[in-house]
């Protein structure tokens, strides 16, 4: 499969750092290019890497794809070019923040498109949208994007999914709000940590303060002014930590308020370090004892900095919202928003007891491990699965949209939302049921990963008609021939594969065979698919039908004859050093 | 009363269900109804073109309309508050047809999301109709396993049926039917060859693919019955058609799983010739009954061969089957009277 | 060529085109060309009107047909390759008749459903090949109101069996009974008419109701024994015989979108046609005093008229047989139609 993956490259974006590790993990399962939306310096890569941005040409390319990926977050610089190149190919959109407002507003502005603006905000948030959005340009009140509040109240997210084919998030509760906004099918991921070594953490040198660290461009959202204060507060408390704070953002409104009240209130043990490189940064991670991560509103789709944190096994203090809710109790310590006694307290506890901070660091090690990059490969194939078979209901909801606008039918009309109730009742249902059907040459890309997913002994053992390749996937899909096949998907992912060959080798009755994914075993999928397969038969001419089964493979023999199959041959046979039976067994269907 | 029928057309496609349609409309007429025949178009490849056309006769309307009867998907989806529906039958490659080489859509999510909206649709919309009526068991039995909906039988009538007649119980049996493997006119040539009563026959209709009508007629000279098989591999006339059937001894169909009786069957019956038949021919079965108005025998040419032989020897059997057969389509009341009341009622 | 003609109905409504329709198909049809006829319902009720719009949007007729005509709105909505448009009449009721006399409440519409109608006729017609329209009168509504440039192209017209007789007592009005044709205006101008010439109209009322005030009027100016009501359809026979009979046709409806059949009927049978200068399309047809008299649409006007034309029937000779050869002129046939439509 050929993928076009957009994205920044800039080393200043945190997306780019997020790409250029997850890109780098699919490509052990596809081809996979970079399509780069900035011009700043970039980071370095072994993929091939397209300046669209210089060149839109190259958007022309864009059709030898199998799928083009595009990666949005909140800022024009680095992704309004991407978005732009979206409205080429219909793709998968994975969405790095809550609110697009920023990206929006600034592209559009930028180009002159007050207009366009406008009307967006009144097609989404209705006229007091426009109003608000007209009073900012018109200088009557602050820009929308200064304020976290309107920055989420109008997030403008669903301009990034027009003409999508299916989002991408990495926290449940950003799915749950996108799924309210948009009716395709959004994927539900996780930030993968990048797995760079740690710094080992360098002798103290006398000072047994507990080292607190917080990460990031200073802003309000960061909720650093409330630490402050309660340092302030508790100068017992203030006097046991050393709180680092580290990163850009000191020149402004916020960095200086927090600046000057650190001074006047003789907070001695808190530190602004400005912009630090990934270098040091890691350093001070590495020396830190408790990363305060405290951010409201939740801005962010998931946190990056906050696996990196959990990843090498930080205590970390947090609100209970967004992503960070999602962190199961136990590998962080989190605290309501709003609630500063219990902040207190949090922090006092992390402070005092050691052993707990380390317990709570080793559950969040424990839990960051697994989410690789390779894990979020897979899942996001998964996904480009569901996508797929998501494709036929987009573009269907898609084209009555469009033709609704052509026929100049504004949003109000009940017709409009007569089509939306119509279209629901064909595509509403969810069906937990796998589905089952014959397969045809879209499938070729799926039943690839199918074959090379269970190409592992535990399968191959009994399974074995041909090498579990894309070669075979091709030809599969593409040139059956007189045989046929047939799968069951789960949420449109391939799940079970089921033959009946022989008829392209010229024997009249043919063999049947099927292979369940590892992943789906023990949930009666084998049986179902085997008897939807086994009732196909009469249509293709044939009275008869065989297989074959070891006899170690106890539990598909059973099902064998359960449904009428009758041995009519057993002879020994050893495999992988062990002693068989290969018994072949034929069922009448008359 | 102001009657619509909904029915669907295919462009530059006329078939059996077009016909009824008409044949309905006509007979509504005489009843005195004031009727519009409304002939949505529909197609379904591209399978998405089945979600685009499902969409669009769900967002036809027909308000003036007293009464719509509703014969074929999509057609039954149009909404109104007093509709009847005569299903001749659902969107077949999503139900039986499904997974078959007989399914007509490509294989893909495309058909899939089909096949999930177009159950989703008939669940949803063919109860709004205030009564379901099938052209046969079959199809009833499918609405029922598929969607979980009863409905009541209402054989089509045929257009004409009085223009049957019976005139003699002759030396041929007949089988008019287009030539095609699912038919399976070469089981009679090869019960013919078994025979010892030398009973002859005449195998009428047009042939789907001139390789069908060779390989048979191949069959025939191999099996040296030239002489008792007149193949005649076209259309035929109304008017020849009805003096075959006058003159038969009896009438051979034996297709393999059918789902409705077949138009022969009932032309059979009104002519009062009986009806062979085979135990695996599905509809057939609703109309012809083994021993009674016909003969119901497994597909073989030896089981075949005898049947023939027991009617080509006592032609008074044949006889007695071919009244039975007339009189079970008055017991079932199949007439356009019925339909009309029915539909209408 | 395999040529696809749509068109929409009113369900149980006749009239509307299905006569157009049928003869452009049997037309075709005859010249050997391969024809599917598609009639689609459309009610036009403004809360049901966007999404039967959509349903049309939705249909796919395009793939076995090289071509495809549309007649009545909206079913040039229908998408095609090679979509030619015979444009009959807007939906008035979202145009010009808004607030007329002849909107009513079943066509009182919003304003954001009169945008849906005025941009989806916009779209239909502009993804036309070609565009026609049936007379001046409608080209010049579609450059009003669609600013759509169209070519005229006047329906045909079969004039065999209609025959010429003798110019006789009475003037002759073969329509439906509606309020647009003014029967009413006809009765009124009887009243005013001076010498002993009758009225016959013939046709049925669109509603019933249309028909008792008309009988009502006729009884209020004393005219039962001048006028007779035939409130029903008569059959062609009875029809060409009243044609050729008569003194003169009177057709005075008002902004009529085509020429009117009635106005080639009484050329065919050579009688002079009376009609209005606000008649429409007819106008495209009759000439003042060249083959028909064109005066205001006041009862004094048309009874001078009727009056003039009964003191000399020579004259209503004269212009019957002028019109007889306007006909002739015209070319009002099929052939001429199916040229230009599969060119």
């Amino acid at each position: 499969m050929k993928v076009a993956w957009f994205t920044p490259l800039s080393t200043h974006s945190a997306v780019a750092e997020y790409s250029t590790h997850v890109a780098l993990a699919l490509a052990e399962h596809c081809q996979i290019d970079l399509w780069v939306g900035d011009d700043d310096r970039h980071r370095s890569t072994p993929l091939r890497t397209f300046e669209f941005h210089d060149e839109p040409a190259l958007l022309h390319r864009l059709a030898q794809y199998d799928l083009a990926v595009y990666n949005i977050g909140n800022y024009d610089a680095f992704h309004g070019a991407i978005y732009e190149a979206s409205k080429w190919r219909p793709g998968i959109v994975i969405l790095h923040d809550r609110s697009c407002h920023h990206l929006f507003a600034a592209h559009w502005l930028g180009a002159g498109e007050a207009r366009r603006y406008l009307d967006r905000m009144e097609a989404l948030y209705g006229h007091a949208g426009r109003e608000r959005a007209r009073a900012a340009i018109e200088d009557r009140q602050p820009p929308i994007w200064e304020s976290d509040e309107e920055a989420l109240r109008y997030p403008l997210v669903e301009e990034a999914l027009v003409g999508a084919l299916g989002a991408a998030v990495h926290s449940g509760d950003h799915a749950g709000d996108l799924r309210d906004r948009w009716f395709g099918p959004v994927g539900e991921l996780f930030l993968p940590s990048y797995r760079t070594a740690p710094h080992n953490a360098p002798a103290r040198g006398g000072d047994d303060r507990t080292t607190l660290l917080t990460l990031g461009h200073v802003n309000r959202n960061k909720q650093i002014d409330r630490v402050l204060r309660l340092l302030d507060r508790d100068r017992e408390l203030a006097a046991r930590v050393r709180y680092l704070v580290v990163g850009p953002g000191l020149e402004a409104a916020y960095g200086q308020e927090l600046v000057r009240y650190t001074q006047e209130a003789g907070l001695h043990g808190v530190s602004f370090l400005g912009y630090q490189s990934d270098e040091v940064v890691d350093r001070l991670l590495a020396e830190s004892d408790v990363c305060v991560n405290l951010r409201f509103p939740p801005l962010e789709g998931s946190s990056a900095s906050l696996l990196r944190q959990l990843e090498i096994g930080k205590a970390v203090l947090a609100f209970d919202v967004g992503g960070f809710s999602e962190v199961p109790d136990g590998a962080i310590v989190k605290v309501q928003p709003g609630d500063d006694d219990a902040l207190e307290l949090a922090l006092r506890s992390l402070v005092e007891d050691a052993n707990r901070r380390d317990s709570v660091g080793a559950a969040a090690a424990a839990y960051a491990g697994p989410l690789t990059a390779e894990r979020y490969a897979e899942a996001f194939l998964d996904l480009a699965e569901t996508v797929d078979s998501w494709a036929p209901v987009v573009r269907t909801v898609d084209r009555v949209a469009d033709e609704l606008t052509l026929l100049g039918a504004r949003g109000q009309l009940p017709a409009v939302e007569l089509a939306g109730r119509e279209l629901e009742t064909f595509f509403g249902q969810i069906d937990a049921k796998p589905l089952q059907r014959g397969l045809g040459p879209g499938d070729r890309p799926a039943l690839g990963r199918f074959l090379r997913r269970n190409d592992v002994p535990e399968v191959t053992g009994h399974f074995h008609p041909f090498p579990m390749t894309e070669v075979t996937a091709e030809e599969i899909a593409l040139r059956p021939g007189a045989d046929r096949y047939y799968g069951a998907f789960i949420e449109g992912r391939l799940v079970a594969l089921s033959m009946l060959r022989g008829w392209n080798e010229g024997f009249d009755v043919p063999s049947f065979g099927i292979v369940v994914d590892a992943a789906w075993h023990g949930r009666g999928i084998g049986s179902m698919l085997t008897d939807f397969t086994l009732e196909r038969v009469p249509w293709l001419g044939s009275e008869r039908v065989r297989l074959t089964v070891y006899k170690s493979n106890d539990r598909a023999y059973r099902m064998y004859a359960d449904r009428g199959f009758s041995e009519v041959e057993r002879a020994p046979i050893e495999r992988a050093g062990e002693r068989d039976e290969r018994i072949v067994m034929v069922k009448e269907l008359t | 009363m102001k009657v619509a029928v909904l029915t669907v057309q295919v462009p530059f496609v006329r078939g059996g269900a077009e016909l009824l349609a008409d044949w309905l409309t006509e007979n509504l007429r005489e009843h005195g109804h004031e009727v519009e025949l409304v002939r949505l178009p529909f197609r379904w490849n591209p399978p998405r073109a089945v979600l685009d056309h499902m969409l669009a006769a769900r967002l036809t309307r027909v308000r003036p309309a007293d009464r719509v009867i509703a014969t074929k998907f999509p057609a039954y989806v149009v909404p109104h508050e007093n509709k009847v529906v005569w299903l001749l039958h659902q969107f077949r490659p999503v139900y039986e047809l499904w997974g078959t080489p007989h399914q007509g859509l490509e294989d893909g999510h495309e058909a899939a999301r089909v096949r999930e909206a177009v159950m989703a649709v008939d669940n949803a919309y063919l109860p709004e109709a205030k009564a379901i009526y099938t052209n046969s068991r079959v199809t009833s039995t499918r609405l029922r396993n598929f969607n979980g909906l009863d409905s009541k039988i209402l054989y089509p009538p045929l257009r004409d049926p009085a223009s049957f007649r019976c005139e003699s119980y002759g030396d041929y049996v007949f089988f008019p039917s287009r030539i095609t493997s699912s038919k399976r006119q070469e089981l009679l040539v090869q019960a013919l060859a078994h025979t010892r009563s030398g009973v002859r026959a005449v195998i009428a209709g047009a042939g789907d693919l001139p390789e069908h009508v060779d390989s048979l007629r191949d069959l025939i000279d191999r099996e040296g019955l030239g002489e008792r098989i007149e193949l005649i591999p076209a259309w035929i006339s109304e008017e020849r058609k009805l003096e075959l059937y006058a003159n038969a001894l009896a009438v051979v169909y034996p297709p393999l799983d059918e789902d409705s009786y077949g138009y022969v069957t009932m032309e059979s019956f009104y002519a009062r010739k009986p009806v062979l038949t085979c135990t695996d021919s599905g509809g057939t079965l609703e109309l012809v009954e083994d021993q009674v108005t016909g003969r119901v025998v497994a597909p073989s040419p030896v089981a075949f061969a005898e049947a023939l032989d027991e009617l080509a020897e006592e032609p008074a059997l044949a006889e007695r089957l071919g009244e039975r057969a007339r009189r079970r389509l008055d017991e079932l009341d199949v007439s356009w009277e019925t339909v009309v009341e029915t539909l209408t009622s | 060529m395999r040529i696809a003609v749509a068109t929409t109905i009113v369900p149980f409504v006749q009239g509307g085109g299905r006569n157009l329709f049928m003869g452009l198909a049997e037309a075709l049809r005859t010249r050997d060309h391969e024809v599917e006829e598609i009639l689609l319902p459309f009610w036009p009720d403004p809360a049901e009107m966007v999404e039967q719009m959509l349903a049309l949007r939705l249909l796919d007729v395009s793939h076995e047909a090289e071509l495809l005509v549309c007649l009545r709105t909206p079913s040039y909505l229908l998408r095609h390759p090679n979509k030619v448009v015979w444009f009959l009449h807007h939906h008035r009721p979202a145009y010009d008749l808004r607030e007329t006399e002849y909107a009513d409440s079943t066509t009182c519409h919003s304003e954001a459903i009169r945008e849906a109608i005025y941009d989806s006729d916009q779209l239909g017609l502009r993804e036309a090949s070609r565009v026609f329209a049936i007379s001046r009168v409608v080209a010049e509504r579609l450059r009003r109101f669609s600013d759509v440039a169209a070519d005229v192209l006047y329906p045909a017209f079969e004039g065999d069996g209609y025959r010429s007789g003798d110019y006789g007592d009475y003037v002759f009005f073969p329509s439906r009974i509606a309020p647009v044709k003014r029967q009413a205006l006809a009765v009124e101008a009887m009243a005013h008419v001076r010498s002993d010439v009758r009225l016959v109209v013939a046709g049925p009322p669109d509603v019933p109701e249309h028909l008792e005030p008309l009988r009502e009027l006729v009884e209020r100016h004393g005219l039962q024994e001048r006028v007779e009501l035939l409130g029903t359809w008569i059959d062609e026979e009875r029809k060409r015989e009243l044609y050729s009979g008569a003194l003169a046709v009177l057709f005075p409806t008002q902004d009529e979108d085509g020429y009117g059949y009635v106005t080639a009927e009484a050329f065919a049978a050579e009688r002079p046609v009376v009609t209005c200068t606000d008649s429409g399309g007819p106008l495209e047809l009759v000439e003042d005093r060249a083959n028909g008299r064109v005066v205001a649409p006041e009862p004094a006007a048309v009874a001078r008229a009727l009056d003039e034309l009964a003191a000399k029937p020579e004259e209503a000779r004269r212009l019957g047989q002028q019109g007889h050869r306007t006909l002739d002129e015209l070319h009002l046939d099929w052939d001429e139609v199916v040229r230009v439509l599969t060119q």
